[in-house]
């Protein structure tokens, strides 16, 4: 039993079986039997009592997944890896990107007739053009505003004379 | 724990993609490259809040007719456009293009003697 290039035969592994059945073998027999069925494609009455009783008892299928580990081992610590570092790039990125926005101090510039202004001049610059701007955008809604009232005025109109026809 | 990565990954990923700036046409011209032109007045704002652009060009048809050529092919994207036409003539014409769910004014008004005033102004937000 000790001996682990030694291949049990059914025979040999019945025989086991049987003293498991019976609880004659060690804990650590026990655990070898488990092992050594988890392996063997030997099949017999013994043999499957004896894998039934070791499922019941959850050790069997235990067994068989820890079996396996290894065998995916490698893949699931290469998904890990992947997993992290791609949580590593993104965080850095998200954070980069929101760092920048955060560090992001007033920005003031202005050019006129091919020169750099001073930063107060640009200021007063910009500050002109910003009102220059709004003047325009508020214009537009005015207009936009004052196209709205012509439409309705004459729709009622038009509501109007069709009314009294 | 692969569940939780992968919901990180993608809310981060999400979040990192959703934000991108609106490669408008008009900012082409505030590039650096009209910075030295004598008939350009350039005004730059950049805020924590608010962003404007300024771009005023006097005496210079060519370049009128640039601006009005980069903003005719950002119309095409505009959520909404108006134009304000006096004497016969183009006055005023403006757009809104929505960008990051924060809306983008662009206006440009035109004066005689080839003189045209653009302008692009939003919340920062709309520009990241």
């Amino acid at each position: 039993m000790k001996d682990n290039d030694h291949i049990l035969t059914l025979q040999e592994t019945e025989e086991l079986c049987r003293l498991y059945m019976e609880c004659k073998l060690s804990v650590l027999e026990e655990k070898e039997l488990q092992y050594i069925l988890g392996m063997m494609p030997y099949s017999s009455p013994v043999i499957e009592e004896a894998r039934e009783s070791m499922r019941a008892e959850g050790i069997l299928s235990l067994n068989t997944k820890a079996r396996k580990k290894p065998e995916r081992k490698w893949l699931r610590r290469a998904v890990g890896i992947a997993a992290s570092v791609s949580v590593i790039l993104m965080v850095s990125l998200f954070i980069t990107n929101h760092s920048a926005d955060s560090g992001e101090e007033e920005i003031i510039i202005a050019y006129e007739g091919g020169r750099r202004l001073s930063p107060e001049e640009s200021e007063k610059a910009v500050e002109e053009a910003q009102r220059k701007a709004e003047a325009l955008m508020a214009m537009a809604k005015e207009k936009e505003r004052e196209e709205e009232l012509k439409q309705e005025y004459f729709i009622s109109l038009m509501s109007d004379k069709s009314y009294k026809k | 724990m692969k569940r939780y990565l992968l919901i990180i990954i993608c809310i981060l990923g999400g979040l990192t993609a959703m934000a991108k700036p609106p490669h408008l046409n008009v900012e082409k011209l505030f590039d650096g490259s009209y910075n030295s032109d004598h008939t350009v007045y350039i005004h730059i704002s950049k805020s924590k809040a608010k962003y404007f652009r300024g771009f005023t060009v006097t005496h210079n048809a060519a370049l009128v007719k640039k601006v009005t050529d980069l903003f005719k092919k950002d119309v095409e994207r505009a959520e909404t456009s108006q134009e304000i036409i006096q004497n016969g003539g183009v006055a005023y014409t403006s757009m809104t293009i929505k960008n990051n769910g924060h809306e983008i004014n662009i206006g440009l008004s035109y004066s005689p003697g080839d003189v045209c005033y653009l302008f692009i102004s939003g919340p920062n937000e709309a520009f990241k």
